[in-house]
């Protein structure tokens, strides 16, 4: 998909699919770009590999990137405008989409895509040889997720905090806490 | 049949509560463990929410799994009790990989 050593790699939204992104494309090689919304990320965002951080609301700052990436991991679970990513892919990129919104994202404008071929695509989950594969490249690379472990009984609490956006970077349930 | 300990919402708008599902019987070709921990994906809050179209209530939501193995089925030979376990997803039929 283009995301090789040397490539130029763009990750939008620093969430718990994110922040994994961020430490594959570092750990492969790519010049990692992560694209968010919260500036108070981009010091964890340089801690988790990333060789620059753009502001996605700063129209100047996302100007300074058109045309330039090789391939775009676009995370995020809302609604939201494609063509500001679109426009940032050079000639036959990608963007392949893994966040799933509830509601669909508006149209996309097809000039991005017609004049330079790209594409947008979707991603689910691998099958078992490539889950399989990932982890041993984990296990080799030292890649580990960042969670913060809740009891069971904290899940609605948890719920709530993840729509507003507050956890860093993935809650993960501690199922002892079930026989309390 | 299996009674096992789980959180459900019990309606698009219920918030998660202790619930009891009963498990089929594992077969002969089934790993069986003890979820540890398990990830919180955004997708377990739409369909805790019924916020995109299929889900049954009662749900129980949750799908990154990992946990150890405790029993085997006699066709298994990839897997042996005390193994460290992942499952993938979707996880209808079990699907494990080897936590490295």
């Amino acid at each position: 998909m283009g995301a090789t050593s040397g490539k130029k790699v763009g990750i939008v939204g620093l969430g718990g699919l994110g922040h994994m992104g961020v430490k594959f494309a570092h750990a492969f090689g790519c010049h990692t770009v992560v694209f968010t919304t919260s500036p108070g990320k981009t010091e964890d965002a340089k801690r988790l590999g990333a060789d620059e951080v753009v502001i996605s609301r700063n129209a100047d700052e996302m100007a300074r990137h058109a045309k330039s990436f090789d391939f775009i991991l676009n995370t995020v679970a809302a609604s939201h405008d494609l063509d500001a990513f679109t426009s940032l892919l050079r000639t036959d990129a990608t963007m392949c989409l893994v966040g799933a919104p509830s509601t669909p994202h508006p149209s996309p404008g097809v000039w991005n895509l017609i004049m330079r071929r790209c594409s947008i695509a979707g991603s689910a989950i691998g099958g078992l040889p490539e889950t399989q594969e990932m982890l041993q490249f984990c296990a080799e690379h030292r890649i580990v997720s960042d969670v913060e472990v809740i009891p069971i009984q904290g899940i609605n609490e948890a719920y709530e905090r993840m729509l507003r956006g507050d956890v860093r970077y993935r809650f993960v349930i501690d199922m002892a806490s079930l026989a309390d | 049949m299996a009674k096992t300990a789980s959180y459900a919402a019990q309606t698009a708008t219920s918030p998660l509560a202790p619930f009891s599902i009963e498990r089929r019987d594992p077969t002969p070709h089934d790993v069986q463990i003890e979820i540890l921990f398990c990830g919180v994906c955004h997708s377990d809050l739409h369909t805790a929410r019924g916020e995109w179209p299929g889900v049954v209530f009662p749900v129980v939501p949750g799908h990154e799994i990992v946990g150890r193995v405790i029993r085997v089925g006699s066709e298994v030979d990839r897997f042996k009790p005390g193994d460290l376990a992942a499952v993938g997803c979707p996880g209808r039929f079990v699907q494990a990989v080897h936590v490295v």
